[in-house]
């Protein structure tokens, strides 16, 4: 098995795992609205990371931001705010990225 | 076909349509983080995640190691236990093997549709298993077009590594739905721009960011209460 399909395998453990145990176990423990409320917030952390790990270039010991990759994601996240879609902001997002790196 | 089964389908069909363009992103983005066709739609087959799958590729593509994509994905799926318990009031006539299998269903989409449908017509675990379905198989279908796609385009001729922010971004601010959210995606990115600026290239940004800024959401949502 190669270490993709090893790590598809496990991810697939995990994420079927956290399904099941929800509906077998959890209806046994007390879910407190303060943890409820907490895990609201994880997918938003974890994406804005990517996202600034993303346009965050490191050169040696420095750290910079990259104009076109910064250009590229704020047109595509103000496209989404404004029009909802997500198909239209991947489009602006590319071309405005794109344009950028041309241009720069 | 029971009317609650045909119902899950029919409702399903809308959210069905915005789970597929998140399926073709995933596959263009997984051929660009490497994998090969059939790794990429095996992780559709037997993961069925959107954001498990999408935040697994973006942590590929930079080559985050296995120990560290597995924290974070099991950060991703701390949500699921809750899915799964909201819903198990509305799967308790099931047949355990039966429950074992409608387990594989639960994720945002289909989780979000089948609470409100349970509220205004009771235990309906027919209609969950129509909506999931519809979910699994619009995902399934988007995720081969995007890796056929992935597989068409040169990544880096039409700017892969600008695909990945795009994509996030837009997934990003759909998620910002209040004042709370807004101050916690604030706070991640501070967190992270100094946790890469003092160790750059490190392994443990997303994750000591997944733990520490959905404290701020917790904090000020309950302030705001």
């Amino acid at each position: 098995m190669s270490d993709t399909i090893q790590l598809i395998v496990v991810l697939a453990v995990i994420t079927y795992m956290s399904r099941l145990i929800g509906l077998e176990i959890m209806t046994k423990i007390n879910v407190t609205p303060a943890i409820k409320t907490y895990l609201q917030y994880v997918p938003i952390s974890i994406i804005t990371a990517l996202v600034v790990i993303q346009i965050m270039t490191p050169e040696g010991n420095l750290t910079y931001f990259s104009i076109p990759i910064t250009i590229a994601a704020v047109s595509s996240g103000v496209t989404m705010f404004l029009s909802k879609s997500l198909a239209l902001s991947l489009i602006v997002g590319m071309i405005c990225g794109i344009v950028t790196r041309m241009v720069v | 076909m029971t009317a609650n089964f045909r119902k899950g389908i029919f409702l399903a069909l809308p959210l069905a349509l915005a789970i597929a363009t998140y399926g073709v992103s995933y596959g263009v983005l997984a051929i660009g983080a490497g994998m090969s066709y059939f790794e990429a739609i095996l992780m559709s087959i037997l993961v069925f995640s959107g954001s498990v799958q999408l935040v697994a590729v973006a942590m590929i593509a930079s080559g985050a190691s296995f120990i560290n994509l597995v924290i974070a994905t099991s950060l991703l799926n701390l949500r699921n236990l809750l899915y799964g318990a909201a819903l198990s009031d509305g799967f308790h006539q099931l047949k355990r093997s039966t429950r074992f299998l409608y387990a594989f269903g639960i994720n945002d989409e289909s989780f979000v549709l089948s609470t409100s449908k349970f509220k205004e017509i009771g235990p309906a675990p027919r209609f969950f298993l129509g909506a999931a379905i519809t979910f699994y198989v619009s995902w399934l279908l988007s995720s081969i077009v995007g890796a056929s796609l992935g597989n068409v385009v040169d990544p880096i001729a039409y700017g892969l590594d600008l695909a990945f922010p795009v994509t996030f971004a837009a997934l990003l601010v759909q998620s910002i739905t209040n004042y709370p959210a807004f101050a916690t995606m604030g706070l991640a990115a501070l967190l992270t721009i100094s946790l890469e600026a003092l160790f750059p290239t490190n392994q443990f940004t997303i994750i000591i960011v997944g733990i520490v800024a959905p404290l701020l959401g917790l904090f000020l949502s309950r302030k705001g209460r």
